[in-house]
């Protein structure tokens, strides 16, 4: 947080003095999630002047108070275009560790490795798989590349021949896709983890294999479907773009808050704040969530019947949890090193991960759940050291989890019971535990918020599109999380806001 | 032995039936593989009709030469726990009454929650899920914009919550839900289960059943296809061939063989078990079956209503509904049974369920059904029956389970295929869609 502490406080009192009305600027950018900190920088690298506020809630504030430590989580999609045009390499972006291998933990002991390079992923497998999971795999990728998530994400699925296994993909359910294309049970069950791990579908419903697409529809150094850790985790790819953000002029400020969308003639005008002054821009650009935009900040009235209508899709009803743990002893041979190297997922059967998200959504804690599991030491290269950390992903639980420490105990107890499934000796050596909900991290787009709950796919996607088909205001454009479908910091729905807004600026500009 | 054929249906029931009639009616040389027939499954259509009959058909076939007497099932009714229920009709004035005396205020909503449900037909993420665009049956309202209320994302969602935007009443709410879900074997609360319920409310949605004396409609559709020379086959159906010279050869189970320029399947559950171009994909939901249990009465049953003909749903509860999907999903019979069924005459009436697993499954392990299985179902269903007619089970001189083989359960999404074969999705308006697809095909093949 070091680099934004210069703009914040000085920035704040004597640009917009009490009352007063601030003019000159280009574009305004509401909310610091990697979205918003995206569009800010693509925008001042156009030579907008834009001010990027990072808006935050009393209920954000008080749930990050509490939270010395934040997220983490490995990186499945972080757009290429991004990386270019905002010079994330330069900025500092380094991957500690790509193309990561996973390898998947069953019931009965059974495991399955598949290469980080889910194009040519096969090579661990059965003679009699290799062929169906190429084909699968091809066929995926190029599904998914189609659907072109997250902001693009559009429902096209016309049921010609050359589309049709796409329309399949997307209609259609994970039990279904996967016996019908995958010969043995422990693969079937790997990719059914894939669909469902972040995702509020069970295998046995339709649209649940969406979860597949969406998973794959990105790339990640240069890779389609790859995993990766970035130096420093999420938090180091965080402060690469906060890097872009000031090596793009772009004014940063906290306060005072932005009250209000200031509407003039269908168009954009500006923003008013709590100090009561104005900061008047043709062009707002909102990373906040869509409630927050559009009901609160716009207001009812600016808008559409279609579009409220849009905007009033069920919450949530999953979320993914995420436990810390530290342990201690140094470990020295190879083969449990190379375990630790790669990305390791717990899969349940296919009945246990349906029951799961029946239960979720129900609000009980489940009894199986998909886990992810990565030791960020290790991936950093640190391997030699006396304690470790292990960042363990859950999922679903319910979204609300506000119910206290009991409730948060028994996730505790329910993930480590999974852990001793996998890895027997870990338990005795950990040193301390901490679990991060969703509540922790705020339900709301925060940078860390990626551990939000999502809708399911297809509602999600069709939200996105309604979202990013924009509200009929001129001026206002929308990258808030609920346009994300998928892994954590994407970074697309933040650049095309950006190039919408300054498409949009040298249109008005040549009229 | 290969002969030549133009148009091949493949399935059972009325729209298979009709599907065949009409290709032939438009001068195809047809010929109906009829695989319930022969599997000795439920077939659909056997008494109300899948859907109404359109004008367009009963003029084409001359369907009034064969004394074909139909009327409109008289109301969807189902039975809530303690004596309640709740009817809807095929004249609207005549359910917002109903409605007035019963839901507080929910009437008034009844004719929007209509408009709303015909119109998507022509929302565009609706119409090319369902994969309609070519042959839509209905004439679009004109400016194709759909219904301006409903986002796609909402029609992506749970049916429970998509009809509580409209509805306050639970009794109303359960029933919509009874009658839909039930046909669809989705749950209240499963995700996409709302695209199932547009088709539902469509005015040639309405099924049809005979005339007192008269004959089913199914009945009346193979005389057509007899007098206009369908060759009807009863058989199951081995393979479908790959497409060459743009015909397709079809092995039956009595080790014929027949070659189609187009195959036509009359449900999608049928094209999925052959593995078949676009029934290949995957668009059945939830690993579910239907069950069918036939039940002869020694002395006639008081029916709840009066509505002797209406096709009832037993349920009690939104959750119900949602509870018995998930069981069924996991492999377990259902403890609370969603249970249809209709008056044939008096002394005979099916009860349907479309709630059972496909496999049972009993800590992790999964098993195939048993006799002592079918008897519990059996049981299960008319104890479910006694609770809303009482004294059934006395009454019950025959009973007859048939559970189907396949998965009963569709998406109400569909795909057709240009490459000479024919999906018809799994819709209410059954017969209506079968003639449109058939006259769309030949018309473009």
């Amino acid at each position: 947080m070091g680099e934004v502490q210069d703009g914040e406080e000085p920035g704040v009192n004597a640009a917009s003095p009490t009352g007063g009305i601030e003019s000159g600027i280009d574009a305004i950018v509401l909310g610091a999630s990697f979205d918003g900190m995206v569009a800010a920088a693509r925008l001042g690298k156009a030579g907008l002047k834009t001010i990027l506020f990072e808006q935050e809630t009393k209920e954000e504030s008080d749930a990050s108070a509490g939270q010395s430590i934040t997220a983490d989580s490995l990186l499945s999609m972080l757009d290429s275009k991004v990386v270019s045009e905002l010079e994330l390499y330069r900025m500092g972006l380094n991957y500690a560790a790509r193309r990561l291998d996973s390898i998947y933990f069953m019931d009965e002991g059974e495991t399955i490795s598949l290469d980080g390079d889910f194009h040519g992923a096969s090579q661990h497998l059965d003679d009699a798989e290799i062929e169906p999971f190429s084909d699968f795999s091809k066929k995926i990728l190029n599904a998914a590349a189609v659907v072109a998530l997250p902001a693009g994400a559009r429902v096209n699925g016309q049921a010609t021949n050359s589309d049709h296994d796409d329309f399949a993909f997307r209609v259609g359910a994970v039990d279904e896709i996967l016996s019908a294309t995958l010969p043995r049970v422990p693969l079937r069950t790997a990719m059914a983890a894939e669909c469902v791990y972040g995702f509020d579908c069970a295998p046995s419903e339709p649209f649940s294999f969406g979860g597949m697409l969406s998973r794959m529809s990105g790339e990640i150094a240069g890779l389609p479907g790859a995993m990766a850790y970035a130096d420093g985790g999420l938090s180091g790819v965080m402060q690469t773009v906060r890097r872009a953000v000031q090596a793009n002029k772009v004014d940063v400020r906290r306060t005072p808050s932005v009250q209000e969308i200031l509407i003039e003639q269908d168009g954009v005008a500006g923003v008013r704040l709590a100090s009561g002054g104005q900061i008047r821009a043709p062009n707002v650009i909102s990373a906040l969530n869509a409630n927050e935009t559009f009901l609160d900040l716009v207001g009812a009235g600016q808008l559409g019947v279609e579009f409220q209508s849009a905007l009033s899709v069920p919450e949530p009803r999953v979320a993914k949890v995420q436990l810390q743990l530290e342990i201690t002893g140094a470990v020295t041979d190879e083969r449990t090193l190379q375990l630790m190297r790669k990305r390791i997922v717990y899969a349940p059967p296919a009945h246990a991960m349906s029951e799961a998200i029946f239960q979720a959504r129900r609000g009980q804690v489940p009894d199986a759940m998909i886990l992810e599991i990565f030791f960020p030491d290790v991936l950093a290269g640190r391997e030699e050291t006396e304690t470790y950390s292990i960042i363990v992903t859950a999922h679903p639980l319910p979204i609300e989890m506000a119910d206290g420490k009991k409730r948060k105990a028994q996730v505790e107890k329910t993930i480590l019971s999974l852990v001793d499934r996998i890895a027997p000796n870990v338990r005795k050596r950990i040193q301390s535990q901490s679990l991060l909900t969703a509540d922790d991290m705020s339900k709301r787009d925060t940078p860390m918020g990626w551990l939000n709950a999502q809708r399911p796919v297809m509602q999600q996607m069709a939200l996105a599109q309604k979202l990013k088909d924009a509200s009929g205001v001129s001026g206002l454009y929308f990258c808030g999380s609920e346009v994300g479908v998928g892994g954590p910091l994407c970074g697309r729905a933040g650049l095309q806001a950006a190039r919408a807004t300054i498409d949009g600026r040298r249109r008005r500009e040549a009229r | 032995m290969t002969t030549p054929i133009d148009f091949v249906v493949i399935g059972g029931g009325d729209t298979a039936y009709c599907a065949a009639a009409v290709a032939a009616s438009l001068g195809a040389r047809a010929t109906l593989i009829d695989i319930d027939q022969d599997a000795g499954l439920p077939v659909a259509g056997a008494h109300a009709s899948s859907g109404s009959v359109p004008n367009s058909l009963w003029r084409r076939l001359n369907l009034q030469n064969y004394g074909l007497a139909l009327e409109p099932t008289p109301a969807f009714t189902t039975l809530l726990p303690k004596g309640r229920m709740v009817s809807t009709y095929q004249n609207d004035s005549q359910t917002e009454q109903l409605l007035a005396e019963l839901c507080n205020g929910d009437h008034a909503y009844w004719r929007d929650f209509l408009a709303d449900m015909r119109n998507l037909e022509d929302c565009s993420a609706f119409r090319k899920l369902t994969g309609f665009n070519g042959a839509t049956h209905k004439p679009s309202n004109g400016n194709g914009n759909g219904s301006p209320s409903i986002p796609d994302s909402k029609l992506f969602g749970d049916a429970a919550s998509f009809l509580e935007d409209y509805f306050s009443h639970k009794d109303l709410i359960t029933h919509l839900l009874a009658q839909v879900m039930a046909q669809n074997g989705m749950g209240a609360a499963t995700t996409g289960s709302a695209l199932a319920l547009p088709g539902f409310f469509l005015e040639e949605a309405w099924p049809q059943q005979p005339s007192p004396g008269g004959a089913p409609l199914i009945e009346v559709l193979r005389q057509a296809c007899e007098t206009l020379e369908v060759e009807i086959i009863s058989s199951a159906v081995v393979e479908i061939g790959a497409r060459t010279r743009k015909r397709r050869s079809i092995v039956l189970s009595n080790g014929d063989s027949l070659d189609a320029s187009i195959v036509y399947f009359a449900s999608p559950n049928d094209a999925a078990s052959l593995g078949v171009a676009a029934g290949a994909s995957p668009l059945h939901a939830a690993p579910l079956r239907t069950a069918q249990l036939r039940i002869t009465l020694s002395d006639s049953i008081a029916v709840p209503g009066g509505e002797d003909g209406a096709m009832f749903q037993i349920a009690d509860s939104i959750d119900e509904i949602q509870e018995a999907f998930e069981a069924a999903s996991l492999g377990r019979l259902p403890v609370r049974l969603p249970v249809g069924f209709q008056m044939i005459d008096e002394n005979t009436i099916v009860a349907t369920t479309h709630y059972c697993p496909r496999t049972l499954c009993e800590d992790g392990v999964s098993r195939e059904w048993t006799s002592q299985d079918k008897q519990a179902l059996t049981s299960a269903i008319i104890s479910r029956l006694d609770s809303r007619l009482p004294g059934i089970s006395e009454k019950t001189s025959e009973r007859q389970l048939s559970l189907s083989a396949n998965t009963p359960i569709e998406t109400p999404i569909s795909v057709f295929d240009h490459d000479g074969v024919i999906v018809q999705p799994h819709r209410h308006d059954g017969i209506a869609v079968a003639e449109d697809l058939v006259e769309w095909a030949l018309s473009h093949g």
